[in-house]
This record gives structure tokens, sequence and C-alpha cells, in this order.
């Protein structure tokens, strides 16, 4: 009937799972009697699952990933460093004892050195970069420049389509043609037809576009941008952006032995599929959502752990804002609903601020009381048919939990009344005005019973503006740079003076265009030209 | 009792403990299997290391290091599972013979599975590979993944055997084609 492997294989992972039950146990002692390739399987899993979780503790998944991505078109040399890597991985002094060697003295050392180097580096770099000029000169240092961008392009990536008749020169022409004032108001999402990304289009196409853009506004001010940072100096910058912390010895070893050994895109790559990055992306965003302290009644764990599997799995960021936005269910079983459970007080006021500052990036609480004193366009009506989508929003404790226990250990519910209704506001001269709930010039009739957060996900996911992918890209530049598009990552608004407008929104363009897949966009930043820079300031 | 006339054959404690070192994770993974599961491996290993520092004089140098400790690791499985070792009915009798053979038998090629492991977790797909990081992370059970993933755990442990049969398979067709770069 059943292959015996099979099923075999199946109960020996139940037992690594420690979920087997008895009869379980004498099923697979029967087919280890029945068949000799039963015992061979059981210890091949079991020991597998020794590698693994010995390896996992000593930092083995970032060798396990690293050893093979160099696999496919190798080099001699670079697999026999990687062997070597392998062997010296393998020195078996007591795991403890290598850990403690290496967090002791070492990391603590790198790291002050890192952090020291970075915070310079990414603001040095950031000025260079809103100022300086395309690099390729003759004679600057600078020439292995492009090689990296050449070198790349002949890996594959499983993301990357073929070039296809998209012409990225045009593209860019296109968009820098577009209508913009000086301050980038409100044509700010310039007429590009999204056609143009309609056809699928690489990772090169778009970091050959940042780098174009970048490299005009070096030109247009004259500028000389920084030699390309060496591959030590970025493979630790590059740690610290994406991971969140310092490679190990073993990790940092193989961009410093031979810039041959491994290329910037192959480091981003493995990266980007480190664990790591998703915990790292967890953290900030929970501490975004719902502060660092001060919501003891949120099950802050939950809410992280739904944002780490979310970003391991790399769901479109538009997703995530939208299952953040529209949460419902158990503060425990659902992670999502705890952005709400904490921002919900004092007529989710708070909520419609904070949505609107993170995810919309612009700052609106002001016009909670007032219009906006130099913006014109925001208006103290649109803040309020933008909270009028979180006025159903209700927060009960959940039943078992009402009784004895603190507050600290209740679980909560958060639902929607799907309610009819309109929301009231008042002017600072004292008159009573109504809203429906609307955003982006559509709005839901006051007698409707939808669920409103529901149609608020969906309106940001077809938001004329991308409002929601622009703020994103300003958060995340900012965290490779140092410095978003912006004086204030969080504040976008209709007044805020854009360094690099067209840059911005091609960015954005491109993000909707590839289903706001953030893992990509890290990989067009950081691979950019302008993130190669080394932090030497040129003279 | 016969150290005396043997004092030239004894290792030097320099000697003995690059060996010891050495073999600390082969003889993990050869109690592995034997034991049943990490914490038990660990605490037997620590048992036989004891065991190997005292008897340290009676290792004859010409002989193998690891099949030294092999046979000390063995007494200790038997005598952790007397005392207090959970009685899992596949690890008994003959079994616990055929199996300490056949984990004997790859003692042989640990480095090379290692390398194959690292070469076959490369070529699984990206949902798995994630998914099996994911799992040995160090503190994280399949039933947290279900949970983080929302999905159920049966499903979750039928892809985690699913890929660990992939990866068990991988290791032997690459041992066995010599594939290993």
């Amino acid at each position: 009937m059943t292959d015996p492997l099979n099923e075999a294989a199946q109960l020996i992972n139940r037992h690594i799972e420690g979920v087997m039950s008895a009869d379980q146990q004498s099923r697979l002692a029967v087919l280890m009697r029945q068949d000799s390739g039963v015992v061979e399987l059981y210890v091949d899993i079991m020991q597998l699952d020794g590698y693994l979780t010995w390896g996992a503790a000593n930092g083995l998944s970032e060798s396990l990933e690293q050893t093979s991505d160099s696999l496919p078109m190798q080099t001699a040399v670079v697999t026999d460093s990687s062997q070597d890597r392998w062997k010296h991985g393998d020195v078996s002094v007591p795991v403890d004892f290598r850990r403690r060697l290496q967090s002791g003295k070492w990391s603590i050392t790198l790291s002050v050195v890192l952090i020291a180097a970075c915070t310079w580096g990414l603001s040095h770099l950031y000025r260079s970069s809103s100022t300086i000029t395309s690099g390729s000169s003759p004679g600057n240092p600078d020439v292995i420049h492009n090689s990296l961008v050449t070198d790349d392009s002949t890996d594959e990536l499983p993301e990357s389509f073929e070039l296809g008749p998209l012409q990225f020169d045009s593209l860019t022409r296109s968009i820098i043609s577009a209508p913009f004032d000086s301050t980038g108001n409100t044509a700010d999402s310039p007429d590009i037809p999204t056609s143009l990304f309609s056809e699928g289009f690489s990772d090169e196409d778009i970091i050959t576009a940042i780098n174009h853009q970048i490299s005009m506004t070096l030109k247009d001010n004259g500028v000389q941008p920084s030699p390309r940072a060496p591959a030590g100096e970025w493979a630790r910058r590059v740690w610290l952006t994406v991971a969140g912390r310092i490679p190990s010895i073993n990790e940092i070893g193989s961009v410093t032995d031979g810039i041959a050994s491994e290329s910037r895109r192959q480091l981003i790559d493995r990266l980007l599929q480190n664990p790591d990055r998703s915990r790292r992306l967890a953290e900030v965003w929970t501490s975004l959502l719902v502060g660092r302290s001060g919501h003891p009644h949120i099950n802050r764990s939950a809410l992280m752990e739904y944002l780490y599997a979310a970003f391991l799995e790399n769901r479109p960021w538009i997703t995530i804002v939208g299952q953040l936005i529209s949460a419902e269910g158990r503060s425990d079983t659902n992670g999502a609903t705890n952005f709400l459970l904490a921002h919900l007080d004092n007529q989710a006021t708070p909520a419609t601020a904070v949505t609107a500052r993170l995810f919309l990036g612009e700052q609106l609480q002001c016009v909670q009381c007032h219009n906006h004193p130099f913006a014109r366009q925001t208006e103290q009506q649109d803040y309020w048919a933008l909270n009028a989508f979180f006025q159903h929003t209700e927060a009960t404790v959940h039943d078992t939990d009402r009784s004895t226990r603190s507050l600290r250990d209740r679980t909560f519910r958060l639902t929607d009344r799907r309610a009819a209704g309109m929301t009231f506001y008042e002017t600072r001269s004292g008159r009573q005005e109504a809203v429906v709930p609307s955003y982006d010039g559509r709005r839901i009739p006051a007698e409707s019973r939808l669920h409103r957060r529901a149609v608020l996900a969906e309106y940001l996911a077809t938001d004329s503006q991308s409002r929601v992918a622009r703020a994103m890209i300003n958060r995340v530049w900012a965290e490779f740079f140092g410095f978003g598009f912006t004086s204030h990552v969080d504040d976008m608004g209709p007044h805020a003076a854009v360094s690099h407008p067209e840059l911005l929104a091609l960015l954005t363009q491109a993000f909707v265009a590839a289903d706001y897949d953030l893992e990509r966009l890290q990989r067009w930043i950081a691979l950019s030209d302008a993130w190669q820079c080394t932090s030497q300031a040129t003279p | 009792m016969n150290s005396n006339d043997q004092a030239a054959k004894v290792l030097s404690d320099d000697e003995f403990i690059r060996l010891f070192t050495s073999t600390q994770r082969p003889l993990f993974l050869h109690i592995l299997p034997l034991v049943g599961n990490g914490p038990d491996a660990d605490e037997v290993l620590q048992e036989t290391n004891l065991i190997m520092w005292a008897k340290r004089e009676q290792f004859d140098p010409g002989t193998s290091f690891l099949a030294w400790g092999r046979a000390i690791a063995r007494l200790e499985v038997f005598r952790f599972r007397r005392t207090r070792g959970k009685k899992l009915k596949f690890l008994e009798g003959d079994l616990l013979d055929r199996i300490a053979s056949q984990a004997e038998a790859s003692s042989g090629e640990l480095e090379l599975r290692r390398e194959a492991l690292a070469q076959c977790v490369q070529q699984l797909q990206v949902k798995d590979r994630k998914l099996i990081l994911m799992r040995y992370t160090p503190g994280t059970t399949g039933e947290e993944i279900a949970r983080r993933l929302g999905r159920p755990a049966n499903s979750v442990y039928q892809s985690l055997g699913r890929i660990r049969r992939t990866l068990a398979e991988c290791i032997r067709r690459r041992l066995v084609s010599g594939e290993v770069t």
C-alpha cells in the first residue's frame, strides 16, 4: 500500500517533533524490523536533525546557505575557500566555548567599530548621494564600480524576469519629463503609464534606473561620489542594515578573503533569506506599531509573531497593512489585532493618526482640531473622514478571561460593528460637522453596514497616489541610508520637500508593480551604486 | 594497573584534548539516534566525556580514538536507558544494535555528509528552505511555526517530514554519486 519509507519518514518526523503516540512508536519498530532501509532512514534523519540543530546554534545555517549560494557557475577558488570554511567550522571545539570566544571579545570590539563606522558612513553617504555626480569619469578610482553590476548580472535571480522590450531609458525620461513643481507638490504621482511596468522588469532595470537618477542629481550639483566601499566595509554595513546584527567571524570571512568569493548580489540575496532579516523587520515594526511600552493589555509577542511570519514569507506589504488595519479576532490567536487594540481609546483618534503616519507617511494629528496651517489640501474634514473608518471598531475582553486575571493576562477580542452611521466632530468655531468614511475620493455611504476597515484596506490597495508604497519606500530608503527622501520620514504630506522626487516616484511605481515585494525593494536599494560607496568622504 | 609499563604509550593531555575535541561531534551524532533526542544525547555525551577523561590512560594510542569513545558511549547509552531514558519502543534490544551499527557505518563520512547537507539545503525550494531554517532557529518548535504561519500543526509536521526525507535522500544520492564538491 503506502511506501514503508514514506510512512516511516512521517513517524520519525513525529518523533523529532515530540508528538509521537505509543502506537506510532510500535509501528515504527515494526517497520524497522521489516526493512533495514527504515533503520538507515531513521539514522540519516536523526543525524540530519543533529547537524541542523547543532549547526543552527553555531551559525551553521549561514554557512549552509553560503556554500551552495556559490555552487552554480563556480570558480575553483571559491569552492576551495568554501570548503576551507567548512573545515574551519567543523573544528569541534565545544560549541559554547567557541561561541564565548566569538561573542566575547570579538563581537564587542567589532560592534563598536561597526556602529561608529556605519552611523558616520551612512549619514555621509546620504549627503553625498543627494548631491553627488555620476561616478564613472575616467581615471576615477571608481572603475570597479560598474563591475559589480556587470558581474552580478549574470547571476540568476528567481525573481528577475528576462529583460523585456521595456526600455528603461525611456522610462526614466518619461518620469523626468513628468510635471513636478519645485516643492514636489501634488503632482507627486507623475503621469507614468503603469503599462510600462506591466511587461515585467528585472531587478537590474530598477537598479539601473536608481543609479541613473542619483547620478543625474550628482552631476547637476557637480559632486564627485566616494569610491566603492571595500568588501569588508560593505559586508558589515549590509549585515547591520538587513539582519540587524554584525556577522560572526565565519560569516564575514567569506567576503574579506577575497572579493571574488561572494559577490555583493549573492550576499544580499543570502541575507534576504536569513531569518534574522525577518526578525529584525518584525522587531522594528512591532515598536513602530505599538511602541516599546505603555500598552500592558496588548499581546506584543503575538503581534511580533504575526509580523515575523509575514516578513518571512515575504507577504506583500500592502497585504500586511490591510491585515493590520482590518484585523478582527482574538489578540492571542490573531497577532495583527494588537495594532488597533493599542490605539482604540479616545474615539480611535490615535488609530487614525498612527495609520496615517506609519502607512501613509502623513502627519495628520494636528488636523484633528484645525485645518492644516500651510498644507491647504489637508483639511480637518479629511482627518475625520479617515477616522470614520475606525469608529465602529470595538475591543472586548474575551469571555474566559473576564474575571480574576490582571489586565496584562487578558485576551481581547477586536470586532467591527458593521453598523450604519456618520461620524461627528467639532470645528474650531464650535460647529458640529458630520462626515462619512472617505479616502482618496471614495466614500462609504452613511447607511452602509460594511466592515469599514476592510473597505479602507481595499481603498489603500487601490490608492490613486499609492501612498502606502511611497511611505514604505521612504522608510526603507531611510533605513539603508540614514535619511529618507523627506526631512521627516513619516511626514511626506503636500508641504514636504522631496529630495529626489523623480526617484521616489519611480520606486513607488516599481514597488507597486512588483506587488509590494519588500525583498526586492531591499535588494534594489542595497545594490544601487550609491549604497556601494565607501563612507570615506571625497576630498 | 598497567599504567607503569605503558607510560610511553599514554597520550599527553594536549594530544588527548585534541583528539577529544575533534570527536565530540561524531560522538554526539552517534549517540543521537540511540537515545532519540538532542537533550538526552547531550547528557549521555557528557557522561561519556567524564568516563573518557577518567579512563584516558586506558586508551591505546595505536587504535581509533573515535571507536574507543563509541564503545564507552554505548555503555552509557544502556545505563542512561536503564535509569532515566524515555522508553521508546523502537529503541530496544535488537533494534538498538542495528541502529548502532548503522550509525557506525556512516561515521566515516560525517564530513562529506555535512557538505552534502549544505548543498541539499540550498537545492530546496525557497519555501521549504525557509521552513526548515525557521524550524532550526534555536528554541523554535514545529508547533510554534504552525501557530505563526496560521497552519494546522499536522500540516507543518508533514511538510517538515517531507523536507527531512528529501534532504536525507539528497544526501545519500550525493554520497553515492560522489557529487560532493
